[in-house]
């Protein structure tokens, strides 16, 4: 169980990371926030003791995943456009806004290996454990997700 | 051109809303809540939709119908006509409760589950690698009361089907958990010597892979819901690449028991 400081140092450190991933899976800012507040109330309830900071990362990957796999199957989902979710990311450079077009673009089966692959760094393994899929399916999509960035934003793609 | 350094260069900027954290200490103080509770009001008109959606996006479904007392289930049964040749013939059944019905999409794949916790077993001995399609064990050297029965049904095992529940069902539970569609429910029964049984279900469907996982415990062995869902929050579950065995039937109906086979 965390103490109040322990929750706050955790919180901060993560909060980024908890809502990028949500954003992959939600497609959606307002959602994508809901997300992150419910994950990080699970992590000041939590009585689990974490071994290391990796434990406690991959613990909230799964636990972001749970939830936004929880929150896309609810009857209550909000629709949100391209240029509105931009807006609400407001990346300063055109080049980032572009790559964000492109990525948010793809079905949401893409985007969460993307993201856990190039942002996170984890290996396909890692990924089908936490994503519960097979290796095959997690490297399936990988490579067809990069096919597709690879064909949205041109040229030859350099991984 | 898309590489590594552009994607971490672009997603570094995304940033969760500075007062998050202000969001979530409001909510534990008991002062706030999420959006989706907010948008309550129009759920109701979304729901149909969500559904058409969810079908679209390729995911499965389950569908509950409890049935009104004194009706019949409807049913269909392939028998041998003794020349060898089978016919189809319709048949009902009287004394079902619930009914549950699958819309299942994409390839099915063979599925196992291994125990974390099982009551009364703080460390169950299950060991296959692959993991188990179905366990069952109570007490009394396993002839008396059920404590636990797990078992997984596949994709192939739901598809076209109706699984009912004889005796007097209560539909607890309805929603969503963890990655599961969830029902959870009570059935009372009346034994072979008229003794009153009442058997506790934790059913838990995946969208995503199609199969149904099925928890019980006979109450009278201490198994709750709470015990039902430690059980599922720890099982292990191991969605294979093998495609899953098509069933044979001859029925489009079965029965869902809690009972040593």
């Amino acid at each position: 169980m965390f103490t109040e400081e322990e929750f706050e140092a955790a919180a901060r450190r993560h909060m980024d990371g908890i809502f990028r991933l949500a954003l992959n899976y939600m497609g959606s800012f307002s959602e994508a926030e809901d997300v992150t507040q419910n994950v990080l109330i699970r992590l000041y309830r939590t009585k689990k003791s974490f071994e290391s900071p990796e434990h406690l990362r991959y613990w909230l990957v799964r636990v972001t995943i749970n939830e936004s796999k929880r929150m896309l199957l609810s009857p209550w989902r909000r629709a949100e456009s391209l240029e509105l979710l931009e807006d609400s990311v407001s990346l300063p450079e055109e080049k980032n806004r572009e790559l964000f077009r492109a990525v948010m673009s793809l079905p949401e089966k893409y985007r969460a290996p993307l993201y856990l692959y190039y942002y996170e760094g984890y290996s396909t393994k890692e990924m089908a454990g936490l994503l519960k899929l097979p290796g095959s399916t997690v490297r399936t999509r990988l490579r067809r997700g990069r096919e597709q960035l690879k064909e949205s934003l041109g040229g030859a793609e350099n991984v | 051109m898309f590489d590594k350094e552009k994607y971490m260069d672009c997603f570094s900027q995304v940033r969760a809303p500075a007062d998050a954290l202000e969001k979530v200490r409001e909510r534990l103080r008991g002062g706030g809540m999420p959006r989706n509770y907010r948008s309550l009001i129009i759920a109701g008109v979304l729901v149909p939709l969500f559904v058409l959606t969810a079908m679209a996006a390729g995911l499965s479904g389950i569908f509950t119908r409890t049935l009104e007392e004194g009706e019949k289930l409807e049913g269909s049964m392939s028998v041998s006509s003794g020349n060898g040749s089978r016919e189809e013939k319709n048949v009902s059944i009287d004394g079902a409760s619930l009914c549950l019905s699958f819309d299942i999409q994409g390839e099915c794949k063979e599925v196992y589950f291994r125990p974390g916790w099982l009551p009364g077993e703080e460390h169950p001995s299950y060991t296959d690698e692959e993991g188990y399609s179905n366990i069952i064990y109570g007490t009394e050297g396993n002839k008396g009361d059920i404590l636990c029965s797990v078992t997984v049904y596949t994709g192939e095992k739901l598809k076209d089907m109706n699984y009912f529940f004889f005796g007097e069902t209560r539909l607890l539970v309805q929603d969503d958990w963890l990655d599961w569609q969830r029902l959870e429910l009570v059935q009372s029964l009346t034994g072979a010597e008229g003794e009153a049984q009442k058997n506790n279900f934790l059913l838990l469907f995946s969208p995503e892979h199609s199969y149904l996982l099925v928890i019980a415990g006979d109450d009278a062995a201490g198994t709750g819901m709470e015990e039902l869902e430690r059980v599922a929050g720890d099982l292990e579950i191991n969605i294979t690449d093998k495609p899953a065995i098509a069933v044979k039937r001859t029925t489009d109906f079965a029965n869902i028991s809690l009972a040593w086979s």
